[in-house]
């Protein structure tokens, strides 16, 4: 059964093929989720909700691109939007550990190059992260990413290279140690 | 800027990032497979709750509609198609008109006296309401002439009993409303109810006075007295107020 027709079946609400939607897409949501939100809790709720919402508007899907693109661009969304919403609850919490932290002066270990890249690229601006870990860790086209963001390719290449120049200049104290 | 082997390191390094472990398939879809029905349940009540909500309110509607219709029915079949309007009779001897009752044919009823008040408005027009000013005046001039007799009788004997200039207080509230209305705009009864007004003032104001209306002095009576008799009050009330009190004399309610 090929996914135009899953998709018919699954608009007229029949569960099996759903299901069978829900197969073909989950991994690849699934990853891309944990890749932008880095946790298990969050991926797979952003994962669910990803889902929930597709199946719900699977009607206003016209077919202008892959359901997977379509799909993609609703984790995206998903995923940026909870970020968003952990990042201001996890800010409060900082401020109260810095309160409870006041005059702690330990100086912290210097972390490994690796260590440094994941906090450089957790540092970028959400639109270059999510274009460098759409390309660069999952290896999606910029075609694709220009379909799930709604951009141009070239807007998803100029804001890949704006990325990597980022994290050459966050990383700009390891130089010499990329070639070991 | 591959020559210092950066994008090599980025495209070999960054594929650890945030690395995701095996895809929970079976847990996620379980979630997601219960909110559904979860969802899929509350639309159901809320859609079930709509139907009723449309059903009750599209039955207070046809009520509603049919109630109306009903009423314009029923008023369509009462009302009067034609209020025929009789000419006010005019007496030869005195000129003056009297209020005439307009005659109301009802459907099927032509030609045939109507009911009484069948198929009449229970607002009272202009014509009503003058005539029931005049009733009103006629008789509370019948009762100022009583009064005003009876204060001749007793001044003369130099004492006024204090039922008297009681009864001229109550007076005095009446006559101050029928000035006040609307019906009021004939100059001569508005002269005679003013004139009247002030001399039951006097008279009620007998009673405020030290030692009562029984120890008026002569003086006061004679004031009171004179006022009674310059203003003719007597007998522009009894021409105002012909014998038998009906609404006629110089009361006239067809002006």
């Amino acid at each position: 059964m090929d996914e135009r027709e899953l998709l018919t079946r699954a608009r007229a609400g029949e569960p099996a093929a759903e299901r069978a939607l829900y197969e073909a897409h989950v991994d690849r949501v699934y990853r891309l989720t944990y890749r932008l939100a880095g946790s298990e809790d969050l991926a797979q709720d952003f994962t669910q909700d990803t889902f929930i919402r597709a199946f719900e508007r699977l009607g206003d899907f016209r077919g202008d691109s892959s359901f997977g693109t379509w799909l993609h661009s609703i984790a995206v969304s998903v995923s940026l939007n909870g970020l968003r919403k952990v990042k201001r609850l996890r800010a409060r919490e900082a401020d109260l550990d810095d309160a409870r932290d006041h005059g702690w002066t330990a100086r912290r270990a210097e972390p490994d190059l690796r260590a440094r890249l994941a906090q450089a690229i957790d540092a970028l601006p959400p639109g270059y992260r999510t274009v460098f870990v759409m390309h660069d860790v999952e290896g999606f086209t910029h075609e694709e990413i220009a379909g799930t963001l709604g951009l141009q390719p070239g807007t998803s290449k100029a804001q890949l290279s704006r990325a990597r120049a980022k994290l050459r200049a966050a990383l700009a104290d390891y130089a010499g140690e990329w070639t070991a | 800027m591959t020559d210092d082997g950066f994008e090599e390191f980025l495209q070999r390094e960054a594929r650890g990032y945030n690395a995701p472990p095996p895809t929970p398939r079976e847990e996620m879809w379980a979630r997601i497979d219960a909110e559904r029905r979860t969802r899929r349940a509350g639309r159901e009540v809320t859609i079930a709750r709509r139907r009723v909500w449309w059903t009750v309110g599209a039955g207070i509607a046809a009520a509603l509609v049919l109630g109306v219709g009903i009423g314009y029915v029923w008023r369509e079949r009462v009302q009067p198609v034609r209020v025929a309007q009789e000419p006010n009779p005019v007496s030869p001897a005195t000129g003056v008109t009297t209020p005439s009752t307009p005659s109301v044919i009802a459907p099927g009823a032509a030609n045939t006296p109507p009911a009484s008040g069948a198929g009449r408005d229970a607002t009272p027009s202009p014509r009503e309401e003058r005539a029931a000013y005049a009733a009103m005046t006629v008789e509370h001039l019948s009762r100022a002439e009583a009064l005003l007799t009876s204060f001749r009788v007793e001044s003369e004997h130099g004492t006024v009993d204090p039922q008297v200039t009681a009864w001229a207080g109550d007076l005095l509230g009446t006559t101050r409303l029928l000035l006040d209305s609307p019906g009021a705009r004939d100059p001569r009864l508005h002269k005679l109810l003013g004139d009247l007004e002030l001399v039951l003032t006097q008279i009620a104001q007998l009673h405020a006075g030290q030692g009562g209306p029984k120890n008026a002095t002569h003086d006061e009576l004679q004031l009171i007295d004179q006022s009674l008799r310059s203003r003719d009050m007597l007998t522009r009330i009894r021409s105002a107020t012909p014998a038998g009190g009906g609404a006629r004399g110089a009361l006239s309610t067809g002006t």
